[in-house]
C-alpha cells in the first residue's frame, strides 16, 4: 500500500475542499477503500491523501422524519439492520444491510460507502493490477470475455465493461425509491449509479470529485406495504452477492397496486425490473404469478459467451445467474404477502 | 502371496504385553494443559510474531504469467522508495527454493504464475508491499497451459520450455502380474467374466466412471511466513514447517553453512497437513534480505502468493474407470486410468479384487504445486475412484450399504500396496456403525418408497437423498524417519524432544500420554518440545498422518530404555531383579509389597538420564488381540473411514443443503479424547468446503493467473456454512495391533468422504456429477434447469 | 466519559493544529465517535496526519493501558497492536478483511483491526484477546472453556474468536447455537475447529 495522509475533517465543506484537487479518496468505513488501496489493484497513481468523513459530527443519525426516514451517510450497516423503524417499515433495507459480509465489516462499513461501491469483478480487484483490464486500462481487454466469467454481467456490457455492482443495500434503495442526499444535489436513487459517461468507465455513481453523500432519504412506504430483499451466494456469510433482489409492494384489495423490485449483481449498475412489476401489478401474489414477475425481471439476460478459449474442466459459465434471479425475484415477492 | 512378517530387534522385548490397564492413555481429557494454556492466550509464536517492533518486513513481487522468462528486473525504483532497506531478485535465491527447472543454476523460466521473481525489505510492511510493486519486470511471455485436458491434445503448449511432452503414460501395476493357478489369466480376461461393466465413456444421459477431482489449494490460514535473523554467522529461522531437517540441510547447503550453524524453530504452524512450505521461499527470502540489511527480517506472503505453491503434488486428478461385477456384486476386474500426479491408492485398498490395473499419466501444467493440505491426494482419489462403485450398487439393484459390504477389503486380504496382510476389519466395522448412527437401513426404505432415485421429496417439495461413502486409506500410518530424545530430570520429571513441527496440537499430546504411559508416570509430569530439531534428531516430516505413529514409537522407546536404566537402579536400591519391579504413577514399587517403593526421581540419581528412540516398531502386540491376530504379526496399518450423509436438493436454486451428515473413523485406540473429536470435527467441516463452498483454486483460462488466491472467492466454510448439529462425527477403536498402544493418526481420514454428497446427490436427482463442488450451476445443469 | 478532556490535553501536548480526537458516541453507531472542533477559532479547520517521516504520538487505550505510540497515518490499527505495543496474540491473516483472524474489540465492537486506521481507534477503548488471560497459569472464563474444549487446533485463529466471543456474550449471555454461529460469521477456522468453537460458545452460556 502506497503510503498516504489522512485528512480530518470537521465540516462536509471542508472534505469537499480537500477532494476537489483530485490526489485525495473519501474514506469512510473504510472496509473497501483500504481494500484497494492494499490490493494496489490499479495503475492509477493512488490517492495522497485521504479525507475521513467520520470525523465530522452530524452523518451518522437515523431518523423518521415526518413521511421520510433520514440516514446518514455515516450510519453503519449493523446500526441500520438493528433499527427497529427500519426492520418494520423498510424491511428490505434492514434485511439487506444485515446480508452484507460478516458482522466485523457491518460494524465499520457505512451505508454511503456501500452504495459507491467501485464495479468489480475479480479480475478488476486482483492484487497489483494483475489483469490489466479496460477499467483500468485505456483500450484494455476484458477478462471475463476471455476468461472465467462466472459472477459477470449477464445483461451484456456497459461501456464494454462486464463487471457488477456488488452493494446489497442498492436494490433496497432503488426498490424503495430513496433519495441519495449529497453537498451538491439530491438524485434519486434511479439516477445515483452511473454508467454513461465512456471517458469514465472506471466511475460507478454520478457523484463529482468533490462530491459527498451525506444522507439517504426514504419516504414511507404507503400502507399495505411490505418489502423484502433476497441474496443468492455460494456462502451464507462474507460473499458479495452473486444476484441479489428487492421487493417493495403494495397490497390493496388482495392485489398488487404497486410493484417496486430491483435487482443487483447482474449488471454494471443496479436495475429496475419494471417488467416485473408491469407482471405482478393488479394481480394476487402467489407462486406463479410471482414467478412470472421473475421470468419477466430477466427479460434481454443473457448468458455471457463460452468457447473453448475461455473455458475450463472448472469453467461454469454465468448462465445459471437468470435462473437465480428469476427465482430471488419470485421468493422476494412471495413474502411480501 | 507369501505373508511377510516384521519385527523389529532392540534392546526390550518386543513380546512385552500390556497386561495392566492403561493408566494415561484414554484418561487425559484434553491436550496437555501447559501446551494448551499457551494456545489460548497467545503464547505460541507464530512467525510473524517474533521480534515484534524489531524486524524489517517485505514484499514480493511475483510473476503475473503462467509461463514466461524473465528478461530483465529493474529494482531501481523500489531502492529509493521511503522505509527499503534492501532488495534481492531471484537471481540471488538458490534453485532449490524456487521450483523451476534448471541446470545448475536459478533458471529464468517462470512455469506457473506466482513465482517470486524479486523482494524488498522495509520498516514497514506497506511500505515494503508499495515497493515491491515498484520494481519492473520484463518478460518474454510463452504459451502456457492449466488445463489438464488441453495439455493432452495434440499441439499443445508445452507447460516446460525444452520438454518433449507435458505428459508421460506407465502401467504402475498390473495385477495379477503373473497367471494365477486358477481363474482369469488377468484383467482383461477377468473383465469379461463380469455381468455388468460402468465403462468409461462419456455420455450426456447417463454417467460413467469419469470424474475431474479440484484444484484444492495450499492456502493456509496461517499465511506463509518466515522470520529470520542471522547471529554471528550463524542462521536462526522462525517459521511454521513440518519438516524442518529437510529445510535446514537445504538452507546450509545453498548458504554454505554447516547444519549445525542453522537453527530452525517451529512453534506456531498455522494449517497445513503436508510440508507447508516444500521450497521455502518465504525462509530464503527473507534470509538474504535480513543477511543484506543485517536486521532481522520476516517475510509473509500475500493472500495470493500464499495460494500459490506450498505444497508437495499439484492438485488436479482426473479419472477414467471401467468396472466389472459379478451380479452377486462381486467385483470382477478394475481397469483405472489416472491423470495427474497421484494414484489411485484408495481404489487399491478399499475394494476387495485380486484383478486391478493402474495406468497413470503424469500431466504437467503450468499451475503451482498446491494441494489439499490434508491427505494431499487421499481425498481426491476417493473422489475419483467411489463413485463408480456407488453407481454399481444402482445397476446391481443392490442397497450401497450391502454392495459395500460385498466388496469392501477384508481381513485375509493382502494389502495391494505393501504385498502384508492387511489384518483389520476395520473398514466393514466403520460402515456397520455409521449405518446404525445413520440408521441407514430404514431411511433406504423410506427413501425407496417415497418413490426411489431422483423422485424421492421431503413435504417442502425438495428432492431427498442419503449416500454412502468409506475408504480403507494409507493415511495413519507411520513413517520410519524420526528420533525422539527423552531426558528424565533429577526430580524424575521427564521431557521429550522431537523434531518436526506440528500443524496442531495432536502430535505433541500424543507423544506425552504415550511417554507417560511407557514410563509409568503421571501426565503432569511430562513436557514435550516440538519444533525445534537443532535439540533433537532428523524429525522427518510431520505428513500423512504420521505424527502420532511414528512419534509415539520413538516417545515409547526412548521412554522405556529410560525406565528400563530407572529399573535397574531401582532394584539395586530395593535388593531385587526389574522383573520384581512396576512402574506406575511415578513411582518404581515392588509387584509384591507396593510399600516397597522408590520415586522416580530417585531412580534417576546423580545424573539426568537421556535416552533416544527411533521410528516405526511394527510387530508389537496388545493386550487385546483383535480377530485371530497372532503376535509378531505386521498390520498394514491403515486407517478407515465410512460416512453417510442426507440432502435436501432445491431444483429452483441448485442449492444443497445438509440435513445429516455422520462419520465413523477407526483412530485405532483414543489417546486422547477431546484432541481426536477436534480432528474428526475438522475433517467434516473441510469436506463441506471441498464439495459445497467452493474451496478450490481456480485458473484463468485466458492467462492462467490464479483468479482466487483470495479468502473470498476461494470460499471455506464459514460458521452459518457448517449445520453444527446436524453432524455426527465418532471414533472407532480398532486397537491396531502394529502401533503402540493402539493409536494411528487421524488427522487426515476424516477428510476422505466428501463424494459421499455426490452420492447423496445421485440418490436424491438421478445424476451423477463428476466435479469436485457441487455448485448451484452444475446442479441446475443437472437438472435440465438451465 | 473523558475524551473530551483528553482530546484537549492532547491537543496542549501537540505541537500544532493536529489529530483532533475523542467526542461522545452518537447513537448505536461505534464509529459514531465524533471530532470536538475546538483546537481552532475557525470551526472548519481540518487537520491532516503527518507523512511517513513526521509520525505523530497518539493514544491507544488498549486492555486498560494507556500507551503512546508515534504512527503513520496509513499504518494498519493491527500493525501497530502487533508491532508496536507487541501483542501478538492477534494475528494478521489475510490483510483485506476476509478471515477474522485480526478481530479485536473497539468500543466493545468486534472489527477487523486490518481493515482499521490506526488513527481511527486513537483514544477509544480497544481489547485485544490478551484481556481474556490476565494470569497466564489459572485460566478463567473465555480462555479456560476454549482451552478445557480444545476449541482450537494450529491456534493461528483463535484469538480472533475468543475476543468476538467476549463482545457476543456480552451482549447475549447466553446464546443458543444458531445465534452463536450468527454472531460469529465473520471467523474462518480452516483446521476446522467451527464445530468445537460453536460448542464451547453456547456451554460457556449455559455456565458450562
Amino acid at each position: 500500500m502506497y503510503p498516504f495522509k489522512v485528512n480530518n475533517p470537521t465540516t462536509v465543506n471542508a472534505a469537499a475542499q480537500a477532494l476537489a484537487g483530485g490526489k485525495a479518496a473519501i474514506i469512510a468505513g473504510g472496509t473497501e477503500q483500504l481494500f484497494f488501496l492494499k490490493a494496489m489493484h490499479s495503475p492509477a497513481t493512488p490517492p495522497e491523501t485521504l479525507v475521513n468523513l467520520k470525523s465530522i459530527p452530524g452523518l451518522t443519525d437515523i431518523k423518521e422524519e415526518g413521511n421520510t426516514l433520514k440516514i446518514g451517510a455515516l450510519a453503519t450497516l449493523t446500526a441500520i439492520a438493528n433499527n427497529d423503524i427500519i426492520k418494520s417499515k423498510y424491511t428490505a433495507l434492514a434485511q439487506a444491510a444485515k446480508a452484507v459480509a460478516s458482522p466485523e465489516l457491518r460494524n465499520q462499513g457505512t451505508i454511503g460507502g456501500n452504495i459507491c461501491q467501485r464495479v468489480q469483478c475479480w479480475y478488476y480487484k486482483a492484487d497489483n493490477n494483475l489483469f490489466p483490464c479496460r477499467r483500468k486500462v485505456s483500450n484494455g481487454p476484458c477478462y471475463a470475455l476471455l476468461g472465467d466469467n462466472r459472477y459477470n454481467s449477464i445483461f451484456g456490457q456497459v461501456n464494454t465493461c462486464y463487471a457488477v455492482n456488488p452493494s446489497d443495500t442498492a436494490p433496497a434503495l432503488l426498490a424503495l425509491g430513496a433519495k441519495i442526499v449529497t453537498n451538491k444535489k439530491t438524485y434519486n436513487a434511479s439516477e445515483f449509479w452511473s454508467a454513461t459517461n465512456t471517458s469514465d468507465i472506471e466511475k460507478t455513481t454520478v457523484l463529482a470529485l468533490d462530491e459527498i453523500v451525506t444522507e439517504i432519504q426514504i419516504p414511507a412506504p404507503a400502507a399495505g406495504t411490505k418489502s423484502a430483499f433476497k441474496k443468492f451466494a455460494l456462502r451464507k456469510s462474507f460473499d458479495f452477492p452473486i444476484v441479489n433482489a428487492a421487493a417493495v409492494i403494495t397490497l390493496s384489495g388482495g392485489t398488487v397496486s404497486k410493484a417496486s423490485i430491483a435487482l443487483n449483481a447482474v449488471h454494471n449498475l443496479p436495475r429496475k425490473a419494471t417488467a416485473a412489476e408491469d407482471s405482478i401489478n393488479g394481480k394476487a401474489i402467489n407462486a406463479d404469478t410471482a414467478w412470472d414477475a421473475g421470468v419477466a425481471a430477466l427479460n434481454g439476460a443473457n448468458a455471457m459467451p463460452q468457447t473453448p478459449a475461455n473455458t475450463t474442466w472448472d469453467t461454469i459459465g454465468n448462465k445459471y445467474m437468470i435462473q437465480i434471479a428469476k427465482v430471488l425475484v419470485k421468493r422476494a415477492i412471495l413474502d411480501c404477502r | 502371496m507369501a505373508q511377510t512378517f516384521i519385527t523389529h530387534n532392540d534392546s526390550y522385548n518386543v513380546d512385552e504385553t500390556f497386561t495392566d490397564p492403561l493408566k494415561v492413555i484414554g484418561h487425559v481429557p484434553n491436550l496437555v494443559d501447559h501446551f494448551a494454556n499457551r494456545i489460548v492466550t497467545g503464547n505460541w509464536p507464530f512467525a510473524q510474531d517474533v521480534f515484534a517492533g524489531q524486524k524489517l518486513f517485505t514484499g514480493v513481487q511475483y510473476c503475473p504469467h503462467a509461463h514466461a522468462t524473465i528478461k530483465s528486473v529493474d529494482t531501481s525504483a523500489a531502492e529509493s522508495m521511503p522505509g527499503v532497506k534492501a532488495v534481492v531478485t531471484y537471481r540471488e535465491v538458490p534453485a532449490p527454493a524456487m521450483p523451476r527447472p534448471t541446470t545448475g543454476e536459478t533458471s529464468a523460466e517462470i512455469i506457473y504464475q506466482g513465482m517470486c521473481v524479486a523482494a524488498v525489505a522495509a520498516t514497514d510492511p506497506f511500505l515494503a508491499r508499495a515497493a515491491a510493486d515498484a520494481i519492473k519486470v520484463e518478460y518474454d511471455i510463452h504459451p502456457f497451459v492449466v488445463d489438464m485436458d488441453k495439455a493432452l491434445e495434440p499441439g499443445a503448449p508445452l507447460a516446460v520450455n525444452g520438454s518433449t511432452s507435458n505428459s508421460s503414460t506407465r502401467v504402475v501395476f498390473n495385477n495379477p502380474s503373473t497367471p494365477p493357478a486358477t481363474g482369469p489369466a488377468n484383467v482383461d480376461d477377468a473383465m469379461k467374466t463380469a455381468d455388468v461393466i460402468i465403462d468409461n465413456v462419456i455420455d450426456n444421459e447417463k454417467w460413467f466412471g469419469t470424474s475431474w477431482a479440484s484444484y484444492w489449494s495450499h492456502n493456509t490460514p496461517e499465511p506463509r511466513s518466515a522470520t529470520v535473523k542471522w547471529v554471528g554467522g550463524e542462521l536462526w529461522v522462525w517459521s511454521g514447517s513440518q519438516n524442518i531437517a529437510n529445510h535446514i540441510t537445504n538452507i546450509s547447503r545453498n548458504m554454505g553453512l554447516n547444519e549445525s550453524n542453522v537453527h530452525f524453530i517451529s512453534k506456531g504452524c498455522g494449517g497445513a497437513y503436508g510440508d507447508r512450505k516444500p521450497n521455502g521461499e518465504e525462509a530464503w527470502i527473507a534470509a538474504l534480505l535480513s543477511k543484506k540489511a543485517r536486521m532481522p527480517v520476516n517475510c509473509t506472503f500475500t493472500r495470493h502468493v500464499n495460494a500459490t505453491g506450498g505444497a508437495t503434488h499439484q492438485g488436479h486428478q482426473k479419472s477414467v474407470i471401467k468396472l466389472g461385477c459379478k451380479r452377486d456384486g462381486e467385483v470382477a476386474a478394475i481397469d483405472a486410468h489416472w491423470y495427474g500426479t497421484s494414484g489411485p491408492i484408495h481404489l487399491q485398498l478399499t475394494y476387495k479384487t485380486d484383478y486391478i490395473r493402474f495406468t497413470s499419466t503424469t500431466v504437467t501444467i503450468n499451475v503451482p504445486r498446491t494441494g489439499p493440505f490434508r491427505t494431499v491426494t487421499g481425498m481426491h482419489s476417493c473422489f475419483c475412484s467411489d463413485q463408480i462403485f456407488d453407481q454399481m450398487a444402482y445397476e446391481l439393484n443392490m442397497d450401497p450399504y450391502d454392495f459395500r459390504m460385498k466388496v469392501a477389503v477384508t481381513p485375509d486380504r493382502l494389502d495391494q500396496a505393501t504385498n502384508r496382510m492387511n489384518g483389520s476389519n476395520a473398514l466393514r466395522d466403520c460402515l456397520e456403525e455409521v449405518g446404525k448412527i445413520f440408521d441407514w437401513k430404514n431411511k433406504w426404505a423410506q427413501h425407496k418408497a417415497a418413490g426411489g432415485v431422483g423422485k424421492a421429496r421431503l413435504p417442502d417439495g425438495r428432492l431427498w437423498g442419503i449416500g454412502s461413502c468409506y475408504a480403507f486409506n494409507e493415511k495413519g500410518n507411520s513413517d520410519n524417519n524420526r528420533t525422539v530424545i527423552i531426558r528424565v530430570a533429577l526430580d524424575g520429571s521427564a521431557h521429550l524432544n522431537i523434531g518436526t513441527g506440528a500443524a496442531s496440537s495432536g502430535t505433541h499430546t500424543a507423544v506425552a500420554v504415550v511417554a507417560a504411559e511407557a514410563l509409568g508416570t503421571t501426565i503432569d509430569r511430562v513436557n514435550v518440545t516440538v519444533g525445534e530439531a537443532v535439540l533433537a534428531g532428523s524429525g522427518g516430516n510431520q505428513a500423512g498422518s504420521t505424527g502420532t505413529m511414528s512419534n509415539a514409537y520413538g516417545a515409547f522407546e526412548a521412554a522405556k530404555k529410560a525406565l528400563g536404566r530407572m529399573m535397574a537402579n531401582a532394584a539395586t536400591t530395593l535388593k531385587t531383579t526389574t522383573d520384581q519391579l512396576v512402574s506406575e504413577n511415578g513411582r518404581i514399587f515392588m509387584k509384591s509389597d507396593p510399600t516397597q517403593f522408590v520415586t522416580h526421581a530417585q531412580a534417576v540419581g546423580s545424573l539426568a538420564i537421556i535416552e533416544s528412540g527411533n521410528g516405526a516398531i511394527l510387530g508389537m502386540n496388545l493386550k487385546r488381540d483383535y480377530l485371530s491376530w497372532r503376535r509378531g504379526q505386521a498390520n498394514t496399518v491403515r486407517s478407515s473411514v465410512a460416512d453417510m450423509c442426507e440432502i435436501a436438493v432445491d431444483e429452483e436454486t441448485g442449492e444443497i443443503e445438509i440435513l445429516r451428515w455422520d462419520m465413523v473413523d477407526d483412530v485405532g485406540r483414543v489417546l486422547f479424547p477431546k484432541g481426536v473429536q477436534a480432528q474428526l470435527n475438522g475433517g467434516m467441516v473441510m469436506k463441506i468446503g471441498v464439495a459445497l463452498t467452493g474451496w478450490e483454486q481456480l485458473f484463468d483460462p485466458g492467462t492462467g493467473a490464479t483468479l482466487n488466491g483470495n479468502f473470498i472467492d476461494q470460499k471455506n466454510p464459514t460458521p452459518l456454512d457448517v449445520p453444527v448439529d446436524r453432524i455426527t462425527a465418532v471414533a472407532y477403536e480398532s486397537n491396531n495391533a502394529a502401533s503402540v498402544y493402539g493409536g494411528i493418526g487421524c488427522g487426515e481420514p476424516p477428510v476422505l468422504n466428501y463424494v459421499v454428497v455426490h452420492n447423496a446427490f445421485y440418490n436424491a436427482t438421478g445424476k451423477r456429477l463428476t466435479n469436485s463442488v457441487l455448485y448451484p450451476a452444475r446442479v441446475l445443469a443437472a437438472l435440465g434447469k438451465i | 466519559m473523558t475524551e473530551e478532556k483528553k482530546g484537549i490535553s492532547r491537543r496542549e501536548f501537540l505541537k500544532d493544529a493536529s489529530l483532533i480526537v475523542g467526542g461522545a458516541a452518537v447513537g448505536s453507531t461505534m464509529l459514531g465517535t465524533v471530532a470536538v472542533a475546538s483546537c481552532n477559532n475557525n470551526n472548519n479547520t481540518t487537520t491532516s496526519v503527518g507523512p511517513s517521516g513526521g509520525g505523530r504520538h497518539s493514544l491507544f487505550k488498549v486492555n486498560g493501558i494507556d500507551h503512546w505510540v508515534e504512527i503513520e497515518p496509513y499504518w494498519s490499527l493491527n500493525f501497530v497492536i502487533r508491532e508496536k505495543l507487541g501483542l501478538t496474540f492477534t494475528k494478521m491473516g489475510c490483510d483485506r478483511g476476509e478471515c477474522g483472524h485480526c478481530t479485536v474489540l473497539v468500543n466493545d465492537l468486534p472489527i477487523y483491526s486490518c481493515m482499521m486506521l490506526a488513527q481511527d481507534a486513537i483514544d477509544k477503548p480497544i481489547e485485544t484477546a490478551e484481556i481474556l488471560s490476565p494470569d497466564l497459569t489459572n485460566l478463567d472464563g473465555i480462555a479456560k472453556s476454549f482451552r478445557d474444549n480444545a476449541a482450537f487446533q494450529c491456534g493461528f485463529c483463535t484469538a480472533g474468536w475468543m475476543i468476538a466471543t467476549k463482545a457476543l456474550l456480552k451482549k447475549n449471555p447466553s446464546p443458543n447455537l444458531d445465534q452463536v454461529r450468527e454472531e460469529l460469521a465473520g471467523h474462518l477456522c480452516i483446521c476446522s475447529g467451527i464445530i468445537e468453537i460453536c460448542q464451547t460458545v453456547v456451554k460457556i452460556g449455559q455456565g458450562g
